[in-house]
């Protein structure tokens, strides 16, 4: 979801920059149907941005997430390719008439409005097939789609924003912004709008909740837990593996040592021998004992280092993806 | 994946300390909560591998305050064990409807369903299948699952539950997922009671979303209820009792939100905000929505 942000902080800083540029004193001066238009651009801009981080994403496409792009595309073909759209055609309409030097740009944004719309069908209808088919054999499709989709409509909504909008408030007069809000349509947003639309009831609610941020760190410290887990435990495996081989090596030894002595003690036929022998034995057990727990320390040691090293790592690693 | 089933325990010792404080306060809470006379019916669904003791408390207590409490008599809840929802929920259907009727029959008005956790999510569903037979519903601690995200619940708890069910949560309710009802349909009362320190299930999408309840109409009120309580002991937290009796007396015709100030006085009153947090209070740092940032 860093993408909506980053969508919608970047339409938002276009949009006053024009402002701003132009006049800092003007803002409210915007008409009330170019306020719309520019909150439906931010909107939009946020849309695209879910569209492209699912495009980018690592992760492999689940089933909803096929759900959400073909909501999102279906929300796009709803209201902006009947509404928003349409709107801007007859404000650029007007533009034309009063500044007929910006003939060929709105030449090239009626015709671009053709181009989208017509892309938003074959995006939707890609989705269709993918979640009908459960998006196996289309995921590459689907991240391609929705990649150059979310380009194209960047584009096209900052040269709006940048030059034509600018345009039209220099040129419209305030007539001509009540001919066209007059045409414009009194559909309401069936998304962002008063009432929020059944179709769309979903897709608002994940708008509406948590962002994926949120789960996206989580899974990430998952990880990193998991990760950190498995290293400690492979050193605790290695190390309880050497201490029973050590272990084994010490009960051979012992028992070849009992055996060898009793044999000897017998053949000598002295019985001291054969009585001090628990007490050779036991200082040998003691020894062995002690160096085990030496081998334990060890390990215990190296268990630490390996997972402070490894936290270590993963803090340097996160101030580098901040730095990024 | 483990700091999961570590809440998971944390939720039971939390339970266990709620039973207790149940079993101490249960007198004066069958003091205070309000009584009815007219034997109102009221089924409970308890949550998923809950059997019907696990709703024993509540319906004791309901059936003391005067209340036709009873459970869902299916005995445990095996969730959907493969079968599509809607085939499964008509079965629970079509096998509660006959105590429903001689229910409602009995105390001449609809029954009230009361569902826990997954319970709650059957409540529900049957509801809206069911709008002229059901009176009301309440859920305690009952999740939606949005179709586009249903791992944000506790990992542990929803990998078992996938494993009951044998199908994974997101999948179940498909396309259009399972959420809560919208503003006027079903022409129902709906009260969500949450937690905010609920292990099993996701805070967020366990109350009513803000705009349905904005939008809802008299007909159909929508209320949520927070309550600090665990998730499996939502059954037995006296502070969820009392909730639920409130609610389940209260007039649909005159329907007005819950207050706890109503039963609490003095010092008690101040203890007892502690139980039932207003919104901003104890909230976790989930991150802010996509439309919060597109309004900014």
């Amino acid at each position: 979801m860093s993408n909506v942000k980053d969508a919608t902080n970047r339409v938002t800083n276009e949009e006053s920059r024009n402002r701003t540029a132009r006049n800092p004193n003007r803002e409210a001066d915007i008409p009330r149907l170019l306020q719309c238009l520019f909150q439906e651009h931010r909107y939009l801009a946020a849309l695209v941005g879910v569209l492209e981080s699912k495009a980018v994403s690592p992760a492999p496409l689940r089933m909803g997430d096929y759900y959400l792009l073909r909501d999102i595309a279906a929300y796009l073909h709803d209201y902006p390719d009947q509404v928003h759209h349409p709107t801007e055609d007859v404000l650029f309409g007007k533009l034309e008439r009063r500044q007929p030097s910006m003939k060929g740009a709105i030449r090239r944004m009626r015709l671009d409005h053709e181009t989208v719309m017509k892309e938003t069908e074959a995006l939707l209808d890609l989705l269709n097939r993918a979640i009908e088919e459960h998006g196996k054999e289309l995921e590459e499709s689907v991240r391609n789609a929705c990649h150059s989709f979310a380009t194209h409509q960047r584009e096209h909504m900052e040269f709006e924003n940048q030059t034509l909008f600018a345009a039209a408030i220099e040129a419209l007069k305030p007539s001509d912004w009540r001919a066209i809000e007059h045409r414009f349509s009194t559909r309401e947003d069936p998304l962002f709008g008063r009432i929020v639309g059944r179709q769309h009831r979903t897709l608002y609610e994940y708008l509406i909740g948590p962002n994926d941020e949120t789960s996206g760190k989580l899974s990430l410290t998952r990880m990193r837990l998991l990760e950190r887990m498995i290293r400690a435990s492979g050193t605790i495996v290695n190390g309880a593996d050497a201490f029973g081989a050590r272990l084994r090596e010490l009960a051979e030894l012992l028992s070849r040592e009992t055996r060898s002595a009793l044999k000897q003690s017998l053949q000598r036929g002295d019985p001291v021998s054969a009585a001090v022998l628990p007490i050779r034995h036991g200082a040998f057990l003691a020894s062995s004992v002690f160096r085990c727990n030496l081998d334990l320390l060890r390990i215990l040691t190296t268990t630490i280092r390996d997972a402070f090293a490894h936290r270590v790592r993963g803090a340097v690693r996160q101030e580098e993806l901040r730095d990024c | 994946m483990f700091s999961d089933f570590l809440r998971v325990q944390l939720d039971l010792t939390r339970a266990s300390g709620e039973l207790g404080m149940a079993m101490f306060s249960g007198h004066i809470l069958r003091r205070i909560a309000p009584r009815t006379d007219r034997n109102l019916p009221v089924i409970a669904l308890p949550g998923l591998m809950a059997s019907d003791a696990s709703f024993e408390p509540l319906s004791r207590f309901l059936r003391e305050q005067g209340f036709n409490a009873q459970t869902w008599g299916l005995g445990r809840n095996r969730g959907l064990r493969g079968a599509a929802w809607n085939e499964n929920l008509d079965a629970v259907r079509a096998r509660l409807a006959d105590r429903i009727k001689e229910m409602s029959d009995a105390s001449s008005a609809p029954v009230s369903l009361v569902g826990h956790s997954m319970g709650g999510i059957y409540a529900r569903e049957l509801a809206a299948r069911m709008e002229g037979e059901v009176d009301r519903v309440i859920t305690l601690g009952a999740p939606t699952l949005h179709p586009y995200r249903a791992a944000r619940h506790n990992q542990f708890a929803m990998d078992i539950a996938d494993l009951i069910n044998r199908q994974r949560a997101a999948e179940l309710g498909g396309r259009t997922g399972l959420l809560h009802w919208d503003p006027d349909h079903p022409a129902l009362p709906c009260v969500a009671i949450h937690s905010p320190i609920d292990a099993f299930v996701d805070e967020e999408h366990c109350h009513i979303p803000a705009y349905i309840v904005t939008q809802s109409t008299p007909a159909s009120p929508r209320e949520n209820i927070r309550v600090l309580s665990s998730h499996l002991g939502m059954t037995v937290n006296p502070f969820v009792m009392l909730a639920v009796a409130d609610r389940l007396v209260v007039s649909r015709d005159n329907w007005c939100p819950f207050d706890p100030d109503r039963y609490f006085k003095g010092l008690f009153r101040r203890a007892a905000g502690v139980f039932y947090p207003e919104p901003g209070k104890l909230r976790k740092n989930r991150g802010t929505s996509a439309f919060v940032e597109m309004n900014q």
